[in-house]
């Protein structure tokens, strides 16, 4: 006999899974996403339209392989099904499960889902996108402790509500932050589980410090590093603004072979329009939370 | 010339933003350059291009045609219109 699937909810789904996905917020309803450990094909076969050896995508399906940790099957924006390799990390399994599995799911419902962080800022969202190691985590954590709640981290998904205007949706409430992000962020790593043993990443609840709810994405905040002394703010305009979404659009090149780009340029462009974006440098050599952080307090006083 | 099959357009703050979905190039059009493409809704040659634009602005033709050629490869090279003979 089967044990009783978890159900949670997340991004605005009800996920309905044989998997125990640690961290993400437990709900009941009706479930939109099935997820379940089963035997996954190492190929499409003919259904398929692109093949590159990584991974194989056709019009409803999409299959990857993760050398060590498993391969996934995505089906129909509907179903994740999940086989293990022996020997793989349970938390490399989850961690891709609700990574790029996930996210070739919601490519399959139409959704543009950004790679970011979201931040409420005066009941609207304010998004941190960026290159992963950029420090986007963890200016988050230290923007959430001064008050401006997490909605998500990692995955933006975006949708939109009923008076059309671009929505991100609440995700998981747990940061991932580096040993070294926690000190400086005066807090005790040995309270905080590590992400997998003998890794010095923590899962950081966010606890009270996270919005359940959606909201209205009013700003996108792109971060990188340069040869510059100071932290400096430049608005980004036109095509420079579809620019910015496409490059921190997650997994762009799986809807890419999904034939998604038609849609996913007229999501962005209408999300690009009803925001504000501006390019924030910072210093290529340190990484300097303190100036970070005042510049942001200034730019989201304004929001 | 003709725009390509299988472009999509959105606007963007004060620009048009054409993509090809076939390649996954993109480009924005404002001002002259968006006036250009609006011509290539129609099958058009450069020189009618060329003529619209010195009656619409005055422009000597000398002056105007380098500068519509140069346009004209840069749609090309971006795979966004093709010549139709």
């Amino acid at each position: 006999m089967r044990a009783e699937p978890f159900t949670y909810t997340t991004y605005g789904f009800v996920l309905s899974s044989d998997i125990a996905l640690p961290g993400v917020p437990k709900g009941p309803g009706k479930a939109d996403i099935r997820i379940r450990s089963g035997t996954v094909p190492e190929q499409l076969g003919t259904t398929a339209t692109f093949s590159n050896g990584a991974f194989e995508a056709s019009p409803d399906q999409f299959l990857f392989t993760v050398a060590g940790v498993g391969r996934y099957h995505v089906a129909g924006g509907r179903e994740i099904v999940v086989q293990r390799f022996p020997g793989a990390d349970e938390a490399d399994v989850v961690a891709t499960l609700l990574g790029s599995a996930l996210t070739a799911l919601l490519h399959q419902r139409n959704l543009l889902v950004l790679h970011g962080a979201a931040l409420a800022v005066g009941g609207k969202a304010v998004l941190v996108t960026g290159v992963p190691g950029i420090g986007k985590s963890t200016l988050a954590a230290a923007l959430s402790a001064r008050g401006h709640d997490l909605i998500t981290e990692d995955l933006c998904v975006i949708t939109s509500d009923k008076a059309g205007r671009p929505v991100v949706a609440p995700g998981i409430p747990t940061l991932k932050l580096w040993g070294d992000a926690l000190t400086e962020l005066g807090k005790d790593r040995d309270s905080l589980r590590r992400i997998r043993p003998g890794s010095d990443k923590y899962d950081a609840e966010m606890g009270r410090r996270f919005r359940q709810r959606p909201a209205v994405v009013s700003r996108i905040y792109e971060l990188s590093a340069h040869d510059t002394p100071k932290v400096t703010v430049t608005p980004i305009t036109g095509v420079a603004k579809l620019t910015t979404l496409i490059n921190a659009t997650f997994r762009y090149e799986f809807l890419e072979q999904q034939g998604g780009r038609a849609w996913h340029f007229t999501q962005s462009a209408a999300l690009a329009s009803a925001v504000d974006a501006y390019h924030v440098a910072r210093p290529r050599g340190g990484f300097l939370l303190g100036e970070l952080v005042g510049v942001f307090e200034r730019e989201l006083a304004s929001v | 010339m003709i725009p390509v099959a299988g472009l999509v357009s959105a606007q963007v703050d004060d620009t048009t933003v054409i993509m090809n979905v076939g390649t996954g190039t993109y480009f924005g059009l404002e001002g002259t350059g968006l006036l250009i493409w609006q011509l290539l809704g129609e099958p058009t040659s450069v020189g009618d291009v060329i003529d619209t634009l010195v009656a619409e602005y005055g422009v000597p033709r000398h002056v105007c045609a380098p500068d519509v050629v140069k346009f004209l490869m840069q749609l090309d090279e971006l795979g966004l219109i093709q010549l139709v003979l």
